[in-house]
């Protein structure tokens, strides 16, 4: 057995990896002994989600949240995961409500987890027996046709906040577009530019970047989640410390 | 108790997984490929239950009368049909640009989604217009003027081509745009890489109670 670097890269990503578990424990383990209160940085769309959730509780309307077309068996794994990560939380706060949270995705290997996760963030607020099996929808088998039945899915089923939490590309635009006209409360959170720029321009609360990967840190006090943040921000300190040195020895022709 | 199984398994076929691209070794390479082999029957498998869950949902709809409900007949009816001739012309119609199913996907989905895609256009326009009118903040008037400078310069008129507007718009897109969007994707690696780390150690579980 030989451990072979096939370039550069896959000695970097091992030890991005490597250096990556070890701050993830350091930090997780100063969570949970209560040593690590970091101050995290203001997010609007995670400070306004009480607030949406709770208008829509009280208005009788629905959170509707959309992880796009992110599968969990390929790279976009991670996204869909944060994505199920915010609908958890989004779930169990308006479990209480006439209508549950609604989940929609347009890739069929993400829709029995988005099922699980709203019937679990309901079984938690005791109210298994409200749980509906409908609130998981597939809507389309690819991004655009999503984009295409969520105008309409929005207006059907009274959604008063609109929260896109994935993969999403130009095509957001679209949704966005049909939920201003509605005068909805709009989030959108995309590992893509063209999502971002599109959320920069149409959301009330955009998420740029790594924003999306912290829902859990912001709105739990779950040791994993906050140890993982810390990491994250550590992590990208020693990539810029180790970019600027490597530039400045490059430069200096070493 | 009953999390303890589910979570062995992802943290032993992620830690096979990631192990077999570092190592080269035959076993670990033939048991990640069988893994994968089982990943795609388990998506063909989700893809039906995905389209009976669309099914369901919109029949149940149409049988409620619930708002929209034409729609949703019209999603059932098209749904059955267009699987049934799929079904009938089978798998070489995917091949065969004269099949039933070539002729729907080309000339209806396929245009269906060229119109709707040629929407965005008008949409960003107008959306623009209005984050104008509610963020009345320098970052707005810098997203104006960088997308006024790329969009004009890049307008095929001599008048344009002959001033200074095309060598800005390079400057914008080489390098503020090119330094942004990659710190911007930096940290979606990062935030990629961490949320792997955390399934990989079974610290994230999207639907563990």
């Amino acid at each position: 057995m030989t451990l072979d670097f096939v370039t550069q890269s896959d000695l970097l990503t091992l030890g991005m990896l490597v250096v990556g578990l070890l701050l993830y424990a350091i930090f997780f383990l100063l969570a949970r002994l209560g040593r690590l209160q970091p101050t995290l940085r203001r997010l609007s769309a995670y400070e306004a989600l009480e607030g949406q959730v709770g208008e829509a509780v009280e208005s009788g309307g629905r959170v509707h949240v959309s992880l796009a077309g992110n599968s969990i068996v390929d790279e976009n794994t991670a996204t869909s995961v944060a994505g199920l990560d915010l609908l958890g939380v989004v779930g169990e706060r308006s479990a209480i409500s006439d209508q549950p949270a609604l989940g929609t995705t347009a890739d069929a290997t993400t829709l029995p987890v988005i099922g699980d996760t709203i019937r679990h963030a309901a079984a938690r607020k005791d109210a298994l027996e409200d749980y509906d099996p409908g609130a998981a929808r597939l809507v389309a088998l690819d991004p655009l046709s999503l984009a295409a039945g969520t105008t309409s899915l929005i207006v059907d089923e009274n959604v008063t906040t609109n929260i896109l939490i994935g993969s999403f590309e130009s095509e957001a635009i679209l949704i966005t577009e049909a939920g201003s006209r509605r005068g909805l409360s709009q989030t959108v959170a995309s590992d893509r530019l063209e999502g971002q720029a599109v959320g920069y321009v149409a959301a009330d609360h955009p998420l740029v970047g790594e924003e999306l990967y912290v829902a859990g840190a912001y709105l739990t006090d779950k040791p994993t989640r906050l140890g993982s943040l810390v990491a994250q921000d550590v992590l990208r300190w020693l990539i810029v410390i180790g970019t600027i040195v490597i530039v400045v020895l490059r430069s200096i022709g070493r | 108790m009953k999390y303890i199984l589910p979570v062995a398994i992802v943290i032993g076929v992620g830690v096979v997984t990631l192990t077999s691209f570092f190592v080269d070794n035959v076993t670990l390479s033939l048991v990640r490929l069988a893994l994968t082999d089982w990943v795609v029957i388990l998506a063909g498998l989700a893809l039906l239950v995905g389209v009976l869950n669309l099914l369901l949902v919109n029949m149940r709809k149409a049988q409620l009368g619930s708002k929209g409900w034409p729609y949703s007949l019209v999603v059932v009816a098209t749904t059955i049909g267009v699987m049934a001739i799929g079904l009938l012309e089978g798998p070489e119609a995917t091949f065969d640009p004269a099949s039933v199913t070539q002729v729907i996907f080309n000339g209806i989905l396929v245009a269906t989604q060229a119109s709707l895609a040629g929407l965005v256009v008008f949409f960003l326009v107008g959306g623009t217009t209005r984050m104008l009118g509610k963020r009345r903040e320098m970052l707005s008037v810098v997203f104006l003027v960088s997308v006024l400078i790329v969009l004009l310069g890049w307008l095929p008129l001599p008048l344009v081509q002959s001033s200074l507007l095309p060598a800005i718009r390079n400057w914008v897109l080489q390098v503020p745009t090119t330094a942004g969007a990659r710190g911007i994707l930096l940290g979606v690696a990062l935030g990629t890489t961490m949320v792997g780390l955390r399934v990989l150690t079974g610290a994230e579980w999207p639907h563990k109670e």
